[in-house]
């Protein structure tokens, strides 16, 4: 039965919950191991600006290859003691920026029932997701990093649909209807795209949780089914803003769980921020089933009624 | 650390440079400017070759296989030509002829250029690549690259011996941001060469530079690696392993290897040590590890050292372990390898032996974590493979390998030219 969230709190605290967990695992790696995306990409900004290498690339582009660049300002080479000193700072701020949306994410819950204009903070923690998204594109370093943004879509969008399923009216729930929606499309598609071009990782999560589990396949089998795994992620992705299918959207919210899972599985207990920070994309497509509104076209067997309140 | 043996290094560095001051027309760094450190970025520059019409530049020579019979030498023109060879022989000719052998290169090609916006436009570039075969181990090997009348200078190599332990390897990986850095640890990579006759190749670990396909760096970084180049014209071969940063065709187009089939390989420097280099962009499953499984198996009873090098860490000190780990490190275990080389952290590194997961004498020591101009990180030296035994710290480095038949010494050399470990690893075998 369509549950909105006006009706149903235990549909925001169960988007809280996800969204405290979500942040927990993205906070975890700032805090105890290389920093988050965006503090890496600003460490190694200040690294390489410290090395002032700015006008030595210019001139070996002149002398080289002919290539005239215009610098600014050239740098000289930094006291390394001094760079080290900038990069502690970075390092802290990172960790600062990241303990600050865990205490958001953390306390919100408590408050957002009395206060529930206090819901816009969840935008802190959303920002933070999409900028560090944004910087895992910018650093690379993995196959199809640059598609970070739309493929993290569920951990972003889902704390700013959390932040309008809070105010609790119809007319926020349908905006966060459509950003979850969305959000689940294009982690899906993405996702799914990733699993049809093979991608490597993937492909090591497959191993690695048949290999945990006393299933050894050879590569032919493991090709096969990331190609299977990325249709069906490219469907679901289709028909979750197409059409409102309950059935199809458990499935989405059981489906982003295994692969959630399939980290620690596969990588050990070690790997468990992995897996919380990939929470959202089996809790969106949940709160879109549970939220029961309607997509952009309307089956004949689908129930999406949805009950304005009486005092609206 | 070892104050006298780094006071010797510093010192032969010095001697081995006096001959460098005295070559006519020559462009070396004077003896009392080894600190590289405080070296001028625009000597650095004099020393690279500037990329024109068909003068052969940016050399290098690659070693995948055979390293006692074959290689492969390339370079870089500016623009395409139509007659690409290598001269090649046993005697330097100097500068009166070119050497008796001659190999058209089998493969030429123009590198694989994203044009950015307009008005900018990147010039194009054109590689070369000419494959030598049936040489003769234990040999030096002059050789002069000609690209439609253009020639370079006579460069040479020497190719591994048939047998025997008796030569030492560079290992260094992450040269990916840091052009002037970058440039002092090339040098360093040659005054060791230097400074040791010993040294025959020099293994990559990855990260070459920061984005793969990207043309602007890695041209950047093919002129800087002219500075591995000794002064008398000696070429170190590369071991190329492919980093995580190293996407697209460029590195393939560099290295001349088959992007299907040659992301991982087996280089035999003789018949008694063998440098396995993994893929850790590669699935660690599936087809890989069929092939790492059949290939320890097969190596194992054969050489006296079996060495493995890969871009990302099983016993990371920075990050997490790479999602190979739970597939490569059994089967390191299961054939005895000597040592792991890793890189991709950012900092250096030598854990404890470790087998099935635990602190154990008879486990594989994995070193490295890259050091080739990159910044540095913090490593984490709480972690338990780096504590009781093992060791972590933030430097520019490489790490020599000095084999013997009874035991590998693993230094760590910093840019300075000190040691910051030096560890012994017993043969395996007796």
């Amino acid at each position: 039965m369509p549950s909105p969230t006006w009706k149903n709190p235990q549909l925001t605290r169960f988007a809280a919950i996800v969204a405290l967990l979500t942040i927990l695992g993205a906070t975890w790696p700032v805090l105890f191991r290389e920093g988050s995306p965006a503090g890496k990409l600003m460490v190694r900004t200040e690294e390489v600006e410290a090395a002032g290498d700015s006008d030595f690339e210019a001139a070996m582009l002149a002398h080289l290859f002919e290539e005239s660049v215009e610098i600014a300002t050239p740098t000289p080479e930094r006291d390394p003691e001094w760079t080290l000193e900038n990069v502690k700072k970075l390092r802290q701020l990172d960790q600062g920026v990241a303990v600050l949306c865990l205490l958001v994410a953390a306390g919100l819950p408590f408050f957002f029932g009395k206060w529930p204009g206090l819901s816009w903070l969840y935008l802190l923690p959303a920002m933070w997701l999409l900028v560090n998204a944004q910087a895992t594109a910018i650093n690379g370093g993995k196959a199809f990093a640059e598609l970070s943004v739309p493929a993290h879509a569920t951990r972003w969008g889902m704390m700013v649909a959390l932040a309008f399923m809070i105010s609790r009216n119809p007319r926020t729930d349908r905006l966060a209807n459509w950003i979850l929606r969305i959000g689940c499309a294009l982690t899906f598609a993405i996702h799914g795209w990733e699993a049809w071009q093979l991608n490597p990782s993937f492909q090591d999560l497959l191993y690695g949780t048949a290999r945990n589990i006393g299933i050894d396949f050879p590569e032919a089998v493991c090709h096969a089914l990331l190609r299977i795994i990325g249709a069906m992620d490219v469907l679901l992705a289709t028909t979750v803003l197409a059409f409102h299918l309950r059935s199809l959207l458990f499935w989405m919210g059981c489906w982003g769980l295994i692969t959630a899972a399939s980290r620690p599985v596969a990588m050990g207990i070690d790997a468990w921020p992995e897996f919380a920070m990939r929470l959202p994309n089996s809790a969106a497509p949940l709160l879109v089933l549970f939220l029961g509104l309607p997509a952009l076209f309307q089956l004949s067997s689908t129930n999406t009624r949805h009950q304005e309140p009486a005092n609206s | 650390m070892n104050h006298h043996r780094s006071n010797w290094i510093v010192a032969s560095l010095i001697v081995s440079m006096i001959p460098m001051v005295a070559i006519p027309g020559g462009s070396a760094v004077a003896a009392d400017e080894v600190d590289l450190e405080k070296l001028d970025v625009k000597t650095l520059i004099s020393r690279m070759t500037p990329l024109r019409g068909t003068t052969p530049a940016q050399w290098r020579v690659v070693w995948t296989g055979d390293a006692s019979r074959e290689a492969t030498i390339s370079w870089t023109t500016a623009d395409p030509g139509k007659n690409h060879l290598v001269y090649y022989g046993t005697k330097s000719d100097g500068k009166k002829q070119k050497p008796a052998l001659s190999q058209k290169c089998q493969s030429n090609g123009r590198y694989t250029i994203k044009q950015p916006k307009p008005p900018k436009k990147i010039a194009s570039a054109y590689y070369h690549h000419a494959r030598i075969r049936n040489l003769r181990p234990d040999t030096n090997y002059f050789f002069i690259m000609e690209s439609d009348g253009e020639r370079s200078r006579e460069l040479y190599f020497r190719t591994a011996p048939q047998e025997g332990t008796d030569f030492n390897l560079i290992h260094g990986g992450d040269s990916r941001s840091g052009h002037a850095n970058r440039c002092r640890m090339n040098l360093r990579i040659a005054y060791q060469a230097t400074s040791d006759s010993r040294v025959l190749a020099f293994a990559h670990g990855g990260d070459y530079i920061a984005t793969g396909s990207n043309w602007e760096q890695w041209r950047l970084w093919l002129s800087q690696h002219e500075l591995t180049t000794q002064e008398d014209g000696r070429v170190l071969p590369i071991i190329p392993t492919k980093g995580n940063h190293d996407s697209g065709k460029i590195y393939f187009e560099v290295f001349d290897l088959d992007a299907e089939t040659e992301r991982w390989h087996t280089t035999m420097l003789g018949k008694d040590v063998a440098m396995v280099t993994l893929d850790t962009n590669s699935p660690g499953g599936g087809a890989q590890a069929e092939w790492l499984a059949g290939e320890l198996k097969r190596l194992r009873p054969a050489v006296r050292w079996l060495l493995v090098q890969y871009h990302r860490p099983l016993y990371p000190a920075v990050k997490g372990p790479a999602a190979h780990a739970p597939i490569f490190c059994p089967l390191f275990d299961s054939f005895n390898v000597d040592i792991a080389l890793e890189s991709d952290g950012h900092c250096m590194k030598r854990t404890v032996p470790i087998r099935d997961g635990k602190k154990d004498p008879t486990g594989i020591v994995y070193v490295g974590e890259g050091g080739l101009g990159v910044g540095q990180r913090q490593p984490k030296q709480d972690r338990w493979y780096l504590k009781d035994g093992g060791k972590a710290d933030r430097a520019h480095h490489v790490i020599q390998l000095d084999l013997t038949h009874q035991e590998m010494r693993v230094r760590f050399v910093l840019m300075d030219g000190s040691d910051w470990d030096d560890h012994t690893i017993k043969a395996r075998k007796r």
